[in-house]
């Protein structure tokens, strides 16, 4: 499940100088975003991000440019919050307290507790695109997923949205 | 409508402060326990990242209370981050005359202890994680150099040749700029970073054909197995007989020696006046990471940037003064060489040697605490800029809580280095382009952030709801609610006379380029404005136009008489999707009335001209008509890339494809000697004819 190959992107490699501080400055808040939509709680978000920089420092020397480094920051979120989801603790316990705590702190034209209630992979395709403003296609090299699939996914994710938004248009 | 109320939503989910200092001491300590590995070049730099990770943590979060640290000012700080953009002009040099003013309370020198003493400060205070800073520190302490150097004969003119040849693409006339492939009209260089080599090849008339190596690949362990040491090349350069390499020699220690790693930057001056026996006449050696070079006619500079972060200790210079001189024997830059920024800065130098390369003598080193490391180089100057985040900093008055640039100039004179002035301005720097002088005034892009901390209601009430512990709605977050760009003119004592801001809301700069009193930039979110800004009164900056177009240019480049030529990405109209490379003539013959003249898409999807040095990769010629550069192609179905050298002439107002000619890598890059074109990189020299392009010869490396 963690494969960390998705960035095949080749890009000049003497004269990108990785700098981890930068790298920790520009992408953490974007790190624990993603991590914390796909994961709906903060102490999982949390360990997702301590987790990525970990991998990000140890990885270093692939890093090759700064798309590259963000690329490769949104796959290892992807990946770390996979082995989140997949652990037994997390399979076996039902967890809303976030959810509801979202809820509590929210007004009413607040949308992020309906985009934390969509289906997981529904989601993060979401968040890139609303979000982060990625095209479908970089979703599309970025998830390894075909771009028809980032393209259904993102419909019936509006569907979903707009029949709990009562019919709002949300394309955008 | 859900869009907004999304992002708005999303832009509150931030990680607290306290776990982000957490994860960084972790991998701080992770990596002072790890074993040195394999590749030790990549390994030293993960070292120095997480430093750096380290540093700007601590130092951003705990806040080092130095801007009262007396040694360095008389004058205490007002804590308002207004007042002293205002009211700091301290100017400590006076850049006409290269002396200092007396009257502003820091006539003694610099000394070594004063700087013990400093550095002993910040490792304090990063130690005891207090948080007492609230203000940027202004002003540069420290003594002027006046030592001259001789002035050297040039004895040696370069072997007269008969071909016109093309030269690595510079921002400044004049000033040259290292690359991997440099070319005397007759002999081609071609540096390889990996082995440390740089091949010589005759060009020939279109067979070219080796010569000679040069090779100083150094890959070694000490006796006793404690030392790892790898010596790996980086930029090179091309005059008068003789080649100049700028290698990277990195020691590693596995017992933590030396704070475990050492890295010096080391230009090694070879005499190449028979180029089939080049012979290494000097070599020279400083402390720290390569920032960039220049060279003015004989004159060398290479910059580097240090930083510290243990305990110094008084006996032991090396723990906070950085080194440079002549082959191994480096020693403590002097103290009347070194000076220092005040207040709120990083514990890193910026350190510029500067070398005759003819007679292979040191003319002057300096350093200076707190400076950049992106330099602007003119033939009578040099600028070191230095981001500053703010996001790192807690800041009481949240309306000037943006990011800053810190600017320092340095006079050239006979190669000898005058600090100048300081100053510095809002918001953060692209890359070298952001910044140019002319007339005697110093101008500068900035892409601006403001970062505004939630207020305490609003937080209270949130966090009623949360756990306490709950990253989500934390204190002391800040939130990065805007951004804008900024143009500002500085004299020359760099006191900002004149400003253009806010311009372009949630875009970021993509491309600038100065031409006399015309300055160009472009900025992009969805489609790519391209702006024209009358700089001819420098108190008054107007913008003359924004031309808006889909994509964006990520290099800008005169081009003959009225017209700019643009190289970047063609992107959407409507979702700002990028879709390749493009090429724009833009006609500019009205400054009032910019617009693009005709386009291009080339068949390539990705150059490099975005990257770091990029500019390197093009090579415009208007005598030739010549606008080449490297690019890359993927075939998406078996994710292999096809790297080429695109060769684009332009006429009768339409760009004209000559040339797809085979690239061997991004680092690919393209000149002509006469009437042959060669593609070179370091795996192969190509030649072709610069009529027809047919293919002549080649050369395998």
């Amino acid at each position: 499940m963690l494969r960390e190959s998705l960035c095949t992107v080749d890009l000049p490699k003497t004269e990108y100088l990785f700098n981890a501080a930068k790298a920790f400055e520009s992408y953490s808040d974007m790190v624990y975003r993603l991590a914390f939509v796909r994961l709906c709680n903060t102490s999982d978000a949390e360990d997702v991000l301590s987790d990525v920089f970990l991998r990000l420092i140890k990885n270093s020397k692939k890093i090759k440019s700064e798309e590259h480094l963000k690329a490769w920051l949104i796959r290892a979120t992807i990946n770390c919050s996979y082995s989140v989801l997949s652990s037994a603790y997390r399979r076996h316990r039902a967890d809303f307290e976030e959810l509801s705590k979202q809820k509590a702190a929210t007004t009413e034209e607040s949308v992020l507790p309906l985009v934390l209630e969509l289906p997981q992979r529904f989601k993060t395709v979401v968040y890139m695109y609303y979000y982060e403003g990625y095209s479908v296609e970089d979703i599309a090299k970025l998830c390894s997923l075909p771009q028809g699939t980032v393209k259904s996914r993102l419909s019936r994710a509006r569907q979903q949205l707009k029949l709990q938004l009562k019919g709002e248009d949300i394309n955008v | 409508m859900f869009k907004e109320q999304l992002k708005k939503e999303i832009d509150n989910i931030k990680p607290s402060k306290q776990l982000k200092e957490k994860i960084l001491a972790d991998i701080n300590k992770r990596q002072v326990t790890e074993k040195p590995q394999k590749r030790p070049v990549n390994k030293v730099r993960w070292v120095y990242s997480a430093v750096c990770v380290a540093l700007a943590l601590f130092v951003g979060l705990s806040g080092m209370a130095i801007n009262r640290f007396g040694l360095f000012s008389k004058d205490g700080f007002s804590n308002n981050f207004d007042a002293v953009l205002e009211d700091s002009k301290e100017m400590v040099f006076d850049c006409d005359e290269s002396t200092h003013d007396d009257g502003l309370g820091v006539s003694q020198s610099t000394t070594y202890k004063e700087i013990y003493t400093r550095f002993n400060e910040i490792y304090k205070s990063i130690n005891r994680g207090n948080s007492t800073y609230k203000t940027y520190g202004d002003g540069l302490k420290g003594t002027a150099s006046a030592t001259m150097g001789t002035v050297e004969d040039s004895g040696s003119d370069m072997a007269t040749q008969n071909d016109s040849f093309s030269q690595t693409n510079t921002q400044v006339s004049g000033v040259d700029e290292a690359d991997i492939v440099k070319t005397d009209g007759k002999y081609i260089y071609v540096l390889n970073p990996y082995d440390g080599t740089v091949e010589i090849a005759l060009a020939n008339k279109g067979q070219p054909k080796k010569v000679s190596k040069v090779s100083w690949r150094r890959e070694e362990w000490s006796s006793d197995g404690d030392t790892y040491s790898f010596k790996t090349a980086r930029d090179m350069f091309v005059k008068n007989n003789r080649l100049v390499v700028i290698s990277i020699d990195d020691v590693k220690t596995k017992s933590g020696k030396n704070n475990g790693s050492s890295r010096k930057i080391v230009t090694d001056i070879y005499n190449i006046e028979s180029p089939e026996n080049p012979t290494l006449i000097k070599s020279f050696s400083q402390t720290g990471q390569y920032i960039s070079s220049r060279l003015i006619e004989n004159n060398l500079f290479v910059f580097t940037t240090q930083s510290f972060y243990n305990k110094p200790s008084e006996e032991e210079k090396q723990t906070y003064l950085p080194y440079a001189g002549e082959g191994e024997d480096l020693t403590p830059i002097p103290e009347k060489d070194i000076c220092a920024f005040n207040g709120d800065v990083d514990p890193s130098y910026f350190i510029a040697l500067s070398v005759d390369i003819n007679s292979a003598v040191i003319k002057d080193k300096k350093a200076v605490l707190g400076a950049g490391d992106t330099v602007y180089v003119n033939n009578n100057s040099i600028y070191a800029a230095a981001n500053c985040y703010s996001a790192w900093y807690k800041n009481d008055n949240p309306s000037e809580n943006t990011d800053i640039t810190r600017l320092l100039k340095l006079k050239i004179e006979n190669g000898v280095l005058l600090f100048a002035a300081d100053g510095k301005v809002k918001g953060t720097i692209l890359n070298q382009f952001s910044m140019d002088e002319y007339n005697g005034y110093f101008r500068i892009v900035t892409t601006v952030r403001e970062y505004v901390p939630v207020s305490s209601e609003t937080s209270k009430e949130k966090s009623a709801v949360s756990s306490s512990n709950s990253a989500v709605f934390s204190d002391d977050r800040v939130v990065a609610n805007k951004q804008t760009n900024s143009l500002y003119v500085l004299n020359s004592r760099l006191e900002t006379v004149g400003k253009l801001e806010d311009i372009a809301p949630d875009e970021r700069v993509y491309s600038v380029r100065f031409n006399g009193d015309i300055g160009y930039f472009v900025t992009f979110r969805q489609v790519d404005p391209l702006f024209s800004v009358d700089l001819s009164n420098p108190a008054n900056p107007k913008i003359l136009s924004a031309l808006k177009i889909p994509g964006f240019s990520e290099y800008l480049h005169p081009f003959g008489e009225g017209l700019l030529l643009g190289i970047g990405m063609e992107a959407d109209f409507e979702t700002g999707r990028t879709l390749g490379a493009k090429l724009s003539m833009f006609d500019v013959s009205d400054p009032k009335a910019v617009y693009e003249k005709t386009k291009h898409l080339a068949p390539c999807e990705q150059t490099y001209i975005g990257a770091e040095n990029g500019h390197k990769t093009v090579m415009v010629d208007e005598a030739k008509n010549i606008i080449a550069f490297s690019g890359v192609d993927y075939d998406t179905v078996s994710t292999k890339s096809y790297y080429s050298y695109y060769v684009y002439g332009y006429s009768s107002g339409e760009f004209v494809q000559k040339a797809v000619l085979e690239g061997t890598g991004p680092d690919t890059r393209g000149l002509y000697i006469g009437d042959v074109f060669y593609v070179c990189s370091n795996e192969k020299i190509t030649a072709y004819n610069i009529n027809n392009y047919s293919k002549l010869g080649s050369v395998n490396f």
